[in-house]
This record gives C-alpha cells, structure tokens and sequence, in this order.
C-alpha cells in the first residue's frame, strides 16, 4: 500500500503534465459544443423547414455514431482531402461536433419548454424572431438547461481521454505510458480516475452554484 | 372559421365583443396583429393595410392582452413593461424605465415593480400584462378575455384598470363576458356566433336584443354570473 502510494507520488508529476493538455481539451471542446448547439438548437426550432431538416441529419448523425468513429474519420480523412490537420485538432473538431449535437438536444428541450405564450407576448410587442430567441427565450432556456448541461460536463470530462487512440498526449495517453514502462497498471489508473472525478465534481459544484444564482424567484422549487 | 365580418374601430372607442367559445372572437382579435395569419380579408390601421410585411410596424401600434397574461418569466414586472420599448423601439433605459413606471402605476403595481411573475396573484400578472400594452403607448389595445383566467376575486382589481384606461379615451377592442363592464365601457358590442357577426348595436340594444339567439346566450351567462355569486 505505502509501496503503490509512493510510486504513484513517483509518477503523479509526469500524469500531471498532461492536465493542462486535457483541461484545454476539455473546454475547447465544450465550447465548440456550446456556441454550435445553441443555434442548431434554436434553428430546428424556430426557424424555416429546409435548414431544420439539414440541422436534424446533422445532429442524428453526429448522435448516432460512435464518437470514436468520428475521431478516426477526421484524423485519417482529413489528408485524404488535403487538409493538415494534427491529431490533437482532429480530435477536438470529432469531440466538439459530437457535443455540439448533445448540446442541441438539451437546449432544444428547454427552448420548447419556455412555451408558445411568452412567444407570442413578444410578437405581440413588434419584436422579430431573432430578438425574442435573443431577449425571451435564451435567458429562461439557458437556465432550464443547466441541470441537463452538467452531464454534458461529466461526459466531455471524461471523453476528452478518447483522443488517446491517436496519440495526443493528454492526461490519459501519459498515464498509459507510464504503466507501459512500469508494467504497474493499478495505482497509476485510480490515480488518474480520481483527478477526472476531480474535474467532474468540481465542475458540477459550479454548474450548481450557477443554477441557484440564477434561478428565478417564484419559478423554482428547491430546498 | 371566420366569414363575413366588417366593422370600424374609432379612436376613443370602446367596442366589447362577445360570444360563445368557438366563435371565433380570439380568432378575430388575432388576425387584426396577425399573431394568426388570415387567409382571406383586409384589416387596416389609420388606412394602412396591416400585412406580413409589415407586421413588426404594426405591432408597436397595437397593444395584445393575453388571457393568460403570457408575462415573460425571468423578467421583473417593470423590466416586462419596459422591455418593448427597449428592444423594440430602442428607448434609452432611463426613459424606459420612467414611461414603465408610469403604466405600472396607472394600473395600481408600482410597488410591485421588482416582482416576478410568479410572485404576484393573477389579478395582479394581467395588470402588468396590461402595462406592457400600454408602454408600447399604443394606438389601440386588444384584449383577448382578459378576466377568463382569474379568480372571481380578482376580477374587480383587472376591470377597475379597465374602466379608468376607457375614461382616458383609450381606443380598445374587448373580448369579454362581463356584461356589467360591457354595459357601463362600451360604445358598442358585438356578438359573435359561429365565425359571424349576429348582432352589434349600443349597449342598450343587448339589455333588450333583436334576435333570439343573443337573448339565449345572455340568458345563459347571467346564469353562470348568479351560480357564482
């Protein structure tokens, strides 16, 4: 026990060189998912057919694959058209595109949920479609999603390891080195699960935080 | 769902329509800001036609009261009364938030201008519902049964603001069943009937109307106002 806790102290230096790799992915990629999810969303639901329907193939694809499917499609596809891209940026567009259409389904269901009344309040005032996704529907949707949004947290927490299948040397790819050199698996794994639960539940301790914060007087029901 | 109605809207008056559900009197009220797009039929404001086009024009010159009073919840009660002339006409917040203290004081909540929907009565959400109307400082103002969804408590409270805005001159079009209020604001009412007009005349006709159905279908809400009381 004190052998495998001082081996894991050791090695804890070289793990945690690849934190910082995979905190970077893990926000970039949250974010690609958050600033495409927002509009896929608000566009299946508000705006002309056509466009919704290419949103819909767009996010029943990106859902309906493996994730890892999409990380060696774009690494491996990518100079197929010509394109440059490193293994660390064809991860983060798979994991990003794959969050991004997660994200729009979270949203999609609070942005229906804000309901057709306070819609047509703000038609009734002059306001365009565009102010009312803007001014009515985001500020409570965004809100409504948060509970729905922290898995989406835990899970970008968690698949930012997959980009391990093609080399990127993140948190997870150096633990795995490590263990390949030492032949020692066990505590340098619990090791490393217990910083992703870190991340998760230090994550979600805010998302929390960030829901009271905002949560609108009257509306809801909390202890 | 409607066929063959016409009629004229002055400024200054109170018109009252009335009418069993599924007249079509909410339909009505809705293709004249085309929140429901008609297929057929013209409606115009001081000789303007009112069309898609220029629907978002329009809507600032007529004000909506929702029967379930349809205020935006993450919003406080003056920041729903102001919110229109901020995003819509682009009134500087100061200004806004004084034309929006004004309304909230005409219809008696100025001291619940930090409440959120959800905090105040039901009486008290339509008379913000009615500010916001009002803040877009309207021509006219449709009111789609605006006592249907309340408490018989809290009717007084919504008709009181009411009758006050009518003295004002205010231009209204009123989808209601309160006789009484009909009766003492209206210039006229109208009675509706399975998408048509049946009978429309000064409030004096209809304490004696012409046909058998109005008398029918008054009869019947003054039976429903007495199992009430």
């Amino acid at each position: 026990m004190v052998y495998n806790l001082t081996f894991v102290c050791h090695n804890i230096l070289a793990i945690l060189k690849g934190l910082s790799l995979t905190i970077e992915i893990i926000f970039v990629t949250i974010s690609i998912g958050l600033f495409l999810g927002i509009p896929v969303a608000s566009i299946q639901v508000f705006i002309w057919r056509p466009i919704a329907a290419v949103m819909y193939v767009y996010e029943r694809i990106l859902r309906g694959v493996p994730v890892l499917f999409s990380i060696f499609l774009i690494y491996f596809g990518a100079p197929a058209i010509n394109v440059e891209l490193s293994a660390f940026l064809s991860g983060i567009i798979a994991l990003g595109l794959r969050s991004s259409a997660y994200q729009s389904q979270i949203f999609r269901g609070s942005i229906q949920s804000v309901g057709k009344g306070q819609l047509e309040a703000a038609e009734s005032v002059g306001m365009t479609k565009l102010k009312i996704i803007r001014k009515i529907v985001l500020p409570q949707a965004l809100r409504r999603a948060l509970p729905a949004w922290s898995n989406e947290w835990s899970t970008m927490v968690k698949d930012s390891s997959l980009v391990y299948v093609i080399g990127v040397v993140e948190m997870m790819t150096r633990a795995k080195m490590i263990v390949d050199r030492t032949g020692k698996a066990i505590p340098i794994l619990l090791a490393v699960a217990l910083i992703y639960l870190i991340i998760t539940a230090t994550g979600n301790k805010v998302l929390r935080y960030l829901e009271k914060k905002t949560s609108i007087p009257g509306v809801t029901i909390r202890r | 769902m409607l066929r063959g109605i016409s009629f004229k809207l002055d400024s200054g008056e109170v018109k009252v329509i009335i009418g069993p559900s599924g007249s079509g009197k909410s339909t009505l009220l809705r293709c004249i800001n085309l929140l429901t797009l008609p297929d057929k039929g013209r409606v115009f404001l001081d000789g303007i036609q009112i069309r898609n086009e220029n629907k978002y024009i329009s809507r600032q010159e007529i004000g909506f009261v929702f029967q379930h009073f349809n205020l935006f919840a993450h919003l406080t009660a003056l920041e729903n009364v102001i919110i229109g002339p901020k995003t819509v006409k682009g009134t500087k917040a100061s200004k806004a938030r004084k034309i929006g203290e004004k309304y909230l004081e005409k219809v008696g909540l100025i001291n619940k201008k930090d409440a959120y929907p959800a905090e105040l009565s039901g009486g008290q959400q339509q008379r913000v519902g009615i500010a916001r109307a009002l803040a877009m400082e309207p021509k006219l103002i449709l009111l789609d049964e605006p006592t249907s969804a309340l408490d018989p408590e809290l009717i007084g409270e919504v008709l009181v603001v009411l009758r006050n805005l009518a003295k004002d001159g205010l231009t209204m079009l009123v989808v209601s069943h309160e006789m009484e209020f009909a009766q003492a604001v209206a210039q006229e009412i109208i009675f509706m009937e399975k998408g048509k007009i049946i009978e429309q005349g000064p409030p004096e006709q209809f304490s004696n109307p012409k046909y058998e159905r109005t008398k029918q279908f008054l009869s019947k809400i003054n039976e429903l106002r007495e199992d009430q009381a």
